[in-house]
């Protein structure tokens, strides 16, 4: 299809004029409530912190969507497994010093819950690998609910604890910039989340396994005339995701006063980022992560609270209708790409 | 050459690019009304992309696909159906969830008008249409001697029969011109035969049939035309004894089987 | 009468009589008691009339569901939006109607009111499914699921944050909304529970019987070509956006019409019920039941209401100390092993295994009296 000129040129502003459109009606919005640049900083602050956690939740999703062409719903489940399990093991005696205690039993967390990302794709993915993407979704979902449901059991429905990095208790050091409120916490999660994205970056780049895990992603059939193990592929996938799950739920674990319930905001709101990313784009999920975590913070925070998520699934929806190849993604549409693999 | 004067499809300088790779390259030629056009090329030659662009499956990067005289490229394959273009699928999309009298049915959907609510509530219109398409879809069953399965589910047929389900399926939909993508591939010899005799026939009931096949022998035996592909390029175009003294089909085919044959 | 007989022409008339027959008798026998008999008592109340209107209720919305995910092989993780919004529909224009809108209390206390609600609410679903259906429905798999589910929970946090407005005077926020009236036809109030349990199943039995002659018509096989080969069912020339599009205006038309029932039996509506997890249960309930299969929305309704009740029951006794919906892990479990193992559904699975013995011993006797002659 060809474009015009100035079809062409509407299209190129387009994004920019909604975005200019959004800017406007938030500052309207905030105008209403007196809100000063100092919110609007604390807004970003926020944002930007829950942003990297749902870019680490999105990249999970990236890669597992990428090897195996199924969306792990269970993901959020590794987040709440992770942030639950460390709560545990750090209840546990141990003959160490606090700071110890925690590394130990982050660490015993993240191996746990890789294990059982490694047992959901043995048990459950594996065995349905050929079935439709309606039957697996379903079978993703159950996933999903058994985990949470064997958490009710073991943790039941009350919220738990887990301290502060930093301090190495239930309250966090705060740092005060003209105002605007920061939690120690916040900079272990930038920080933890950059080390991780590098090293996803070096591993997919430059380790003959990430390369491997790539053309995969590109094209299973040419991968295994190479000699890639798919199946083991798959299982690294799961293994990778459901580690990346468990460290975001962590890290966050601190900030939000874990319970058995908290993996399915969080699941979801990675996918969303992943979408808003385009689903195969790593970078993208992570753009996309900050984005979400940014808009629902200011855009709630302008206001009411309790709407917080509406303006994350609105964003979903909006992103699969018009840009279902995602905000950042290249020109490649869902609905074409579906069409001619099946024709 | 054959002539030409009233071409029922014609492609014109038709490309079509997937992401920097020409699948098709400035493709033209014309399908004859009423008789059997057969496109043929080593694998890899564009047959099928070329099919998926004339039935609006793919769209078309440059050119224009006209038919009965009106463009078709650009509209949805389901308005394309509507406009008498019918086609089979190289690998088999039969209905697997539904009997072979469903599934042509489904064939004869153009046909009906009955809507959603007059099915629910079973009015006396969808029932007369109802009653009107088993009858008809069990002749189409007739046709290509699958009547005795046609309660069966579609998906447990073998696969010759499947094959000869599409036909009907497709024939059922009143196809003015109908496109067949490799209807022999995976048939026994016995059947080949039988579909050779099937083709000839609709094209002596006066059906323009275009056709992707692989099969020499029953190119060679039904055509009244071939047409020649080879990376996305036609390289020839006549009738079957004019292709096969073509020096660039030759070239292009240099040791395959039908050569042989041939000799 | 023929008129009616024709109706149900295409429904597999023996099982229908069959369902309709158990509705009856268990009428019957919950109202006559006939010997003291009682259904929850022998049941350790696991079966209770109450159990049996929301099977009915609820196999008014799976119908839809089934029509959706099953037959158009749509992919609908967010239906709960349909079932809430025709819940909250009926209860605020029935229970609020003059505070909010100011409609007259003569209007208000009509008995056609609340009637009259219910078909606006499903007009209401329907027009929102198509028009936000043709839009999502050109996505496929998975970014269908995660736009229906990002519209059911939407809708939910609508419901529970009053529609976004500061206060609780429209949908009463977290506690809903209450006061709900009973329906009435003239003076014939639809209530105590026996009669609402013979009008909930008399809609259900009606649903079905309308599900199973569209499945067998024109319109129901291009649903279903379209699950089974969106490309084959295209050059057939099947429009296959626009009964995307009208398959799920349905679905969202039969979930609208369980929900303003559900609104009329429970007399008071609250959001959680049509959260994710709502739409969740429902899922289960269609994959349990045969997700292509209009007798699967009964089944599935009923052994998943069954064992939920069965395991609230009794798990507390197995695990002394649990609290909480534990039933969800059974949920999980089931979910997965069927989908592994039967994901046709329990009712088509088993419907196919049976055919296919039976063949088996078609062709054994065959071969027999071959062999002899």
């Amino acid at each position: 299809m060809k474009l015009s000129a100035t079809e062409n040129r509407w299209k190129s502003l387009r994004m920019p004029a909604i975005a200019l459109a959004l800017i406007a009606v938030i500052l309207y919005l905030g105008a209403q409530k007196n809100f000063g640049p100092v919110q609007y900083a604390q807004f970003i602050a926020d944002g930007l912190r829950g942003g990297a956690i749902y870019a680490m939740i999105a990249m999970g999703f990236v890669i597992v969507y990428n090897v195996t062409g199924v969306i792990n719903f269970a993901q959020g489940a590794f987040v709440m497994l992770g942030a639950m399990l460390a709560v545990t093991f750090h209840e546990m005696e141990m003959p160490f010093s606090p700071a110890l205690r925690l590394i130990v039993s982050v660490i015993l967390s993240i191996a746990a819950t890789t294990l059982i990302g490694v047992l959901v794709e043995r048990l459950t993915i594996h065995p349905a690998r050929f079935s439709s993407p309606l039957t697996l979704i379903i079978i993703t979902v159950g996933v999903f609910i058994t985990i949470q449901g064997l958490a009710l059991l073991v943790w039941g429905p009350d919220a738990h604890i887990f301290p502060s990095f930093t301090t190495l208790e239930m309250a966090d050091k705060v740092f005060r910039v003209n105002g605007v409120v920061i939690k120690a916490q916040g900079f272990w999660i930038w920080g933890i989340t950059a080390i991780v994205l590098i090293w996803l970056a070096f591993f997919f780049e430059k380790t003959l396994l990430g390369k491997a895990m790539r053309a995969c992603a590109v094209n299973q059939r040419a991968a295994r005339l190479v000699g890639i193990r798919f199946d083991r592929m798959s299982l690294l996938a799961f293994a990778m995701a459901s580690a990346l799950g468990a460290i975001s739920g962590i890290i966050i674990a601190p900030l939000l006063r874990p319970s058995f319930d908290i993996g399915l905001n969080l699941g979801l709101k990675g996918f969303v980022a992943a979408i808003i990313g385009g689903l195969v784009n790593p970078v993208g999920a992570v753009l996309g992560g900050l984005m979400l975590g940014l808009l629902e913070n200011i855009s709630a925070g302008v206001t009411k609270a309790g709407m917080r998520d509406i303006y994350a699934y609105s964003l979903l929806i909006l992103t699969l209708l018009f840009r279902p190849q995602g905000l950042l993604g290249a020109k490649k549409t869902a609905v074409e790409t579906g069409g001619e693999s099946r024709a | 050459m054959t002539g030409d004067q009233s071409p029922m499809l014609s492609v014109c300088g038709v490309y079509k690019e997937f992401g920097g790779l020409m699948a098709v390259n400035g493709v033209s030629f014309n399908i004859p009304a009423g008789k059997v056009t057969a496109l043929i090329g080593p694998n890899g030659a564009g047959k099928t992309t070329l099919f998926n662009l004339v039935t609006g499956h793919h769209s078309v990067t440059r050119g224009e696909i006209r038919f009965g005289g009106g463009r078709i490229d650009g509209l949805a394959p389901h308005e394309i159906a509507a406009k008498g273009i019918v086609r089979t699928f190289q690998n088999l999309q039969i209905f697997g969830n539904m009997t072979a009298l469903e599934n042509v049915m489904v064939g004869l959907h153009l046909q009906g008008r009955s809507g959603m609510l007059a099915a629910s509530l079973r009015l006396k219109s969808a029932r007369m249409e109802e009653e009107e398409f088993h009858a008809k879809a069990r002749d189409y069953l007739e046709r290509v001697n699958l009547l005795s399965r046609a309660d069966e589910d579609a998906g447990s047929l073998p696969y010759g029969e499947q094959r000869r389900l599409e036909i009907a399926r497709a024939l059922a939909a009143k196809p003015r011109l109908l496109l067949l993508d490799e209807p022999a591939a995976g048939l026994s010899h016995p059947e080949t035969i039988a579909l050779d005799d099937l083709i000839c026939k609709l094209r002596d009931d006066g059906l323009t049939i275009l056709l992707v096949e692989h099969d020499m022998d029953l190119v060679m035996g039904v055509a009244d035309k071939v047409v020649v592909l080879q990376y996305g390029t036609k390289i020839a175009e006549g009738t079957p004894a004019e292709v096969q003294a073509d020096a660039n089909v030759i070239q292009a085919y240099l040791g395959s089987d039908w050569q042989a044959g041939d000799a | 009468m023929k008129n009616l007989s024709r109706l149900f022409a295409n429904t597999n008339a023996a099982g229908w009589l069959a369902l309709t027959a158990i509705v009856l008798l268990m009428g019957w026998i919950e109202i006559a008691a006939p010997s003291g008999f009682d259904f929850a008592d022998l049941s350790g109340g696991v079966i209770t009339m109450d159990t049996m209107v929301r099977i009915a209720i609820l196999t008014v919305v799976l119908v839809g569901l089934n029509l959706v995910m099953g037959y158009a092989g749509q992919v609908s993780l967010g239906h709960a939006a349909f079932y809430g919004i025709g819940a909250y529909v009926s209860a605020i224009f029935t229970a609020r109607g003059h505070s909010l809108f100011g409609v007259s209390q003569s209007v208000m206390a009509s008995w056609q009111w609340p009637w009259f609600v219910m078909f606006a609410g499903m007009a209401f679903s329907t027009t929102l499914a198509y028009v936000i259906g043709k839009p999502i429905l050109r996505l496929r798999g998975h970014y269908l699921a995660m736009a229906t589910l990002g519209l059911g929970i939407m809708v939910y946090i609508l419901f529970r944050e009053n529609m976004g407005v500061q206060g609780d005077h429209i949908t009463g926020s977290y506690d809903g909304v209450s006061g709900i009236p009973r329906l009435r036809v003239g003076e014939f109030e639809i209530w105590p529970i026996s009669r609402y349990y013979f009008f909930a199943w008399l809609v259900a039995l009606g649903v079905m019987a309308l599900g199973m002659n569209l499945i067998n018509s024109r319109t129901g096989r291009a649903l279903r070509a379209v699950h089974g080969s969106e490309v084959a069912a295209q050059a057939m020339g099947v429009d296959v956006a626009a009964y995307k599009a009208r398959v799920f205006a349905l679905g969202a038309a039969l979930a609208s019409l369980g929900g303003s029932m559900y609104a009329h039996f429970q007399a008071a509506v609250s959001p959680s019920p049509f959260s994710f997890g709502g739409s969740l249960e429902l899922v289960v309930m269609s994959s349990v039941g045969g997700l292509a299969s209009i007798w699967g929305a009964p089944f599935g309704v009923t052994i998943i209401l069954f064992l939920k009740e069965f395991l609230r029951s009794r798990l507390r006794v197995l695990l002394s100390g649990a609290s909480g919906e534990h039933e969800i892990i059974f949920y999980g479990l089931l979910l997965i092993v069927i989908m592994i193992f039967l994901p046709e559904g329990i009712v088509i699975g088993a419907m196919k295994r049976w055919k296919a013995w039976q063949a088996r011993g078609r062709k054994e006797t065959a071969l027999s009296e071959g062999g002899k002659a």
